[in-house]
């Protein structure tokens, strides 16, 4: 599914990296507030949903090569979070949602977990 | 390990009591049937660098062993490019997935092969026990009983550096990175450094992947829990990445809790940045292919991380 998609699907707009997500196309998703059940994640390319803001979302992206971070409940991540993302090139989009709403307006999609 | 070693880990058997041949076996195994030609067994042995191959039936029951020895003999038979099936087959030792470390030992000294299949109790084959996969359980088994001990220190350096091959010079290694840091915000930078550094030196993806995510477990280990003061080590070679995470902090208590999915010392606010789940070192013994860590209270903890290279 079209990343253009899913963001009109949670309303989720852009904090970082407008220039990657054009035509970025998303089969898995994930969400977890642990960074290391992220890391346990199998799939490369994902899409992480997640509450937390702090810079390890960034590192722990760019570790799993994970394609895009969308935050929920309307969170904008702290500067250096920003400031991270910007360097090593990870788009961070933010969306009014609840995690569990946006999983389930997600899993309605039938787009995979990771 | 001569028979004399086995005298040796015969005295221990209590202590080595949990590990039965199911714990200690290797479980990626390599086959072959009768129909293969004493050609295909050789080019195996060469590329695998083994030394021995279980011949198995359809229902995948043990019925032969190839050897080096027997690629020798077939080379000067000029019997080569002949079928696996022209050796006659022979009873196969084995030994039960159940049977305990005093069995296995005793296999070994008695018989003396370089290999012994492990069967379950319909006799098929699910492992291959070699002296050196014994080795490599005793030498684990042991980090955890030194843990409190200044004797373990010498397994990072000597015996277990000959089993893994490990070639590294620690003083001039290929990818070296101070870890100073104690806020939890800025870790992984060493790994993302290294992660960079793989990509330059042409790594394969996957492997990359796995590198990375191992390591920045283990560097978040540091500022977590090893005071923030270490370093990240890591050496290509031909066969293998090998990474070294080390710290100057208080230690690990009890490496077999540290083991255990969701066990965690970490504190509260370490919890709430997302970490501290008791997930790291599970998480990196899934994707490291080799996890050796030891450690002591009030010296460090030292973890050894390899993960074998794909033959191109």
């Amino acid at each position: 599914m079209k990343l253009k998609e899913i963001m009109e699907l949670i309303d989720a707009e852009i904090i970082v990296g407008e220039e990657y997500i054009k035509e970025m196309d998303i089969k898995h998703v994930g969400a977890a507030d642990l960074m290391s059940e992220v890391l346990a994640f199998a799939k490369e390319d994902s899409l992480l949903l997640t509450g937390l803001t702090t810079p390890q979302i960034i590192r722990t992206a760019q570790m799993m090569d994970l394609a895009v971070i969308v935050l929920v409940r309307g969170k904008i991540p702290q500067q250096d979070t920003i400031n991270l993302a910007k360097e090593v090139g990870i788009p961070v989009l933010t969306t009014k949602e609840l995690l569990y709403t946006a999983c389930g307006k997600l899993y309605n999609e039938k787009l995979e977990s990771c | 390990m001569d028979v004399k070693n086995m005298d040796i880990l015969q005295k221990y058997k209590d202590f080595f009591k949990d590990l039965t041949a199911k714990n200690v076996m290797n479980s990626m195994l390599i086959v072959l049937k009768e129909e293969n030609t004493f050609k295909e067994a050789q080019e195996i042995m060469k590329n695998k660098k083994i030394s021995g191959i279980p011949i198995v039936d359809d229902n995948y029951q043990v019925i032969n062993i190839i050897t080096m020895e027997d690629i020798i003999n077939a080379l000067s038979n000029n019997q080569i490019d002949m079928k696996i099936s022209v050796k006659q087959r022979k009873k196969v030792v084995a030994l039960k997935m159940e049977d305990d470390f005093e069995k296995i030992v005793e296999f070994l000294s008695t018989y003396g092969f370089g290999r012994y299949p492990v069967v379950s109790e319909n006799n098929t084959l699910i492992g291959i026990i070699t002296k050196q996969d014994l080795l490599f359980s005793v030498v684990s088994k042991l980090s955890v009983l030194y843990l409190h001990d200044e004797r373990r220190k010498e397994i990072l350096d000597s015996p277990l550096s000959v089993f893994v091959k490990n070639n590294i010079n620690k003083n001039e290694p290929q990818f070296c990175y101070s870890i100073n840091n104690s806020n939890v915000n800025n870790a992984g930078e060493g790994s993302a450094l290294l992660k960079n550094f793989l990509k330059e030196k042409g790594i394969e993806t996957k492997l990359i992947r796995k590198i990375s995510i191992s390591t920045y477990e283990a560097e978040v280990n540091v500022v977590i829990h090893g005071g923030g003061i270490g370093k990240i080590v890591a050496e290509i070679t031909d066969e293998s990445i090998v990474v070294f995470v080390e710290d100057i902090g208080p230690g690990i208590e009890s490496i077999e809790k540290a083991m255990t999915a969701g066990f965690s010392t970490a504190p509260e606010y370490i919890r709430a940045l997302g970490f501290g789940a008791g997930m790291g070192i599970p998480n990196i013994k899934r994707f490291a292919d080799k996890l050796i860590i030891t450690s002591e209270k009030g010296n460090g903890v030292k973890m050894e991380m390899i993960f074998w290279r794909e033959k191109l």
